[in-house]
């Protein structure tokens, strides 16, 4: 699952702790310190209030279906083979949204919207864990 | 909202459109030109009576004006994405009421059928899937946020896949009677079904048609379009909005907030609600979003566009004869820029057989992280 893992854009200050804490089996996001909004990479000013100070902080990765489709197409190489697979927006309980897969096995369009998903980590090569859900 | 007195104010006098298709050794630019001298020849009008001009998908106007002589007194270029056709129209109409200039040409040529452009993969520059942060995880192309927010109406609604289905098979049916359209054999309701999924629920068919092709519109105020080849067209209302702040996902009301803001200002610039219409161009880049602009627009209750189109809504003789080209889905997706020309076309009556009888007044609208809506009369 090497093939996968080079997908990623190169890690940078940006997300390099968010790539370490998810090797860990954690989820860590930038956190804003001045009206308490999570996005999704660190940046210089809060996009929700422009404040300029933020830290990294974990959150529960407990959250629920948002959206579903179903991959035919390839569109990458390294998913020729994986085709069809599923992908889900997740919206996490701290207001966050990721774009992300259910963990192997599960039929996507099985799982209905609005279901309670929990975390799971799951590590494509030595460098690189993704965000997985399955139901909780 | 724009001024109410800009109503009218402007006027299309010329439109040009290429062929459409596969078209090797065509450069953006000479796509463009091609259009735009058939726009100039339709209004009898010559590149020196153009003094405003802003070209789009065409990435340089400085080589453009090169390439063609063209000498503005106005001059921009927009970003090549399909939700800026509406939006360069609206600047176009502004700088002539304004007086900045007194002629505008609209350039838009695209060569990505035989440049190989691709919507999803490594290429990606959609808002919400560009940068490739979620690659690894297989999400890419504005297809599949389509898809899922077709999901999302699906749960939300009951919408189904069979209601969903009009759309393709009825702009199929007018492609058919169009000789321009890239696809122009019928398809049923069972060919669209076994058609193969791209990214489930949606079909091939529910997909735009990537091609080559131009496309030129020209404007002018009233006073100079009636010394010109063509009977006018009027922009008699006009106005945008949009979604941008949470445009990394799709949205949670189908950009019905934006969509219901841009349909107040039309109406109260113009006088002209859904009702008025004798027909409408709805930027289809895949088929649910013509759905959600049903609803954005007021076309019909929210949650009811499914219905709406299975009731024959949206055919040549139905309630809202929409997208009489074709569209994106079966004429070609030019971005928005040919089905402004198509509203044109229909008021002017040169529509052959897929003509609106006495169309009087078109809405295009175009539902997206940037929304915009022109309101064309005779």
């Amino acid at each position: 699952m090497a093939d996968i893992a080079a997908l990623l854009p190169p890690a940078d200050e940006t997300n390099r702790p968010y790539r370490e804490a998810l090797k860990d089996g954690r989820l860590c996001l930038p956190r804003c310190d001045a009206c308490g909004e999570f996005r999704l990479r660190a940046s210089r000013y809060c996009p929700s209030c422009g404040g300029t100070s933020s830290r990294w902080e974990e959150l529960s990765g407990s959250g629920r279906l948002w959206g579903r489709c179903v991959f035919h197409q390839v569109y990458f190489e390294a998913f020729r083979d994986r085709v069809p697979y599923g992908v889900v927006i997740v919206e996490l309980e701290e207001g966050v949204r990721v774009f992300s897969n259910l963990a192997d096995g599960i039929d996507t369009m099985q799982v209905p919207i609005g279901t309670a998903l929990a975390a799971v980590y799951e590590p494509v090569s030595d460098e690189v864990t993704l965000l997985r859900f399955r139901p909780a | 909202m724009p001024h109410k007195e800009l109503s009218g104010r402007v006027a299309v006098v010329g439109v040009g459109t290429t062929g459409f298709g596969k078209l090797p050794g065509w450069s953006a630019e000479d796509l463009g030109i091609w259009a735009l001298d058939n726009a100039l020849a339709d209004c009898g009008l010559g590149r020196a009576d153009i003094d405003g001009l802003i070209v789009n998908r065409i990435p340089d106007y400085q080589r453009f004006c090169q390439m063609t002589g063209l000498d503005p007194r106005f001059v921009n270029v927009t970003p090549g994405q399909g939700r800026m056709s509406g939006a360069t129209i609206q600047i176009a109409a502004l700088a002539v009421a304004a007086g900045m200039c007194e002629t505008v040409a609209l350039v838009y040529g695209n060569n990505g059928r035989t440049g190989g452009v691709k919507y999803g993969g490594a290429s990606d520059r959609y808002g919400a899937t560009a940068g490739g942060e979620w690659f690894a995880y297989g999400m890419t192309s504005p297809g599949a946020v389509h898809a899922m927010m077709f999901d999302r109406h699906r749960h939300e609604y009951g919408t189904t896949p069979e209601q969903l289905a009009h759309v393709a098979v009825t702009f199929r049916e007018h492609a058919a009677l169009n000789p321009d359209a890239v696809m122009r054999e019928r398809i049923s309701a069972e060919d669209y079904h076994a058609s193969r999924f791209i990214a489930e629920p949606l079909h091939l068919f529910d997909y735009c048609l990537i091609n080559d092709g131009g496309v030129a519109m020209i404007l002018t105020t009233p006073e100079r379009a009636r010394d010109l080849a063509r009977p006018p067209v009027h922009l008699c209302g006009f106005a945008q909005s949009s979604a941008l702040p949470t445009s990394g996902f799709p949205p949670d009301d189908f950009w019905r907030v934006p969509m219901g803001q841009v349909a107040t200002e039309v109406r109260e610039m113009s006088g002209i609600g859904p009702r008025d219409l004798s027909g409408a161009m709805i930027y289809d880049n895949f088929s649910p979003t013509v759905l959600f602009t049903l609803e954005g627009f007021g076309f019909c209750p929210v949650g009811e566009s499914g219905a709406y189109v299975a009731e024959g809504a949206l055919a040549l003789g139905g309630a809202m004869p929409a997208n009489t080209s074709g569209g994106h889905l079966s004429e070609s997706y030019m971005q928005g820029w040919a089905l402004n020309v198509e509203a044109v076309r229909q008021l002017r009556g040169d529509c052959g057989p897929r003509q609106i009888p006495d169309a009087e007044i078109i809405q295009y609208m175009c539902a997206a992280p940037v929304v915009s809506a022109i309101v064309y009369s005779r």
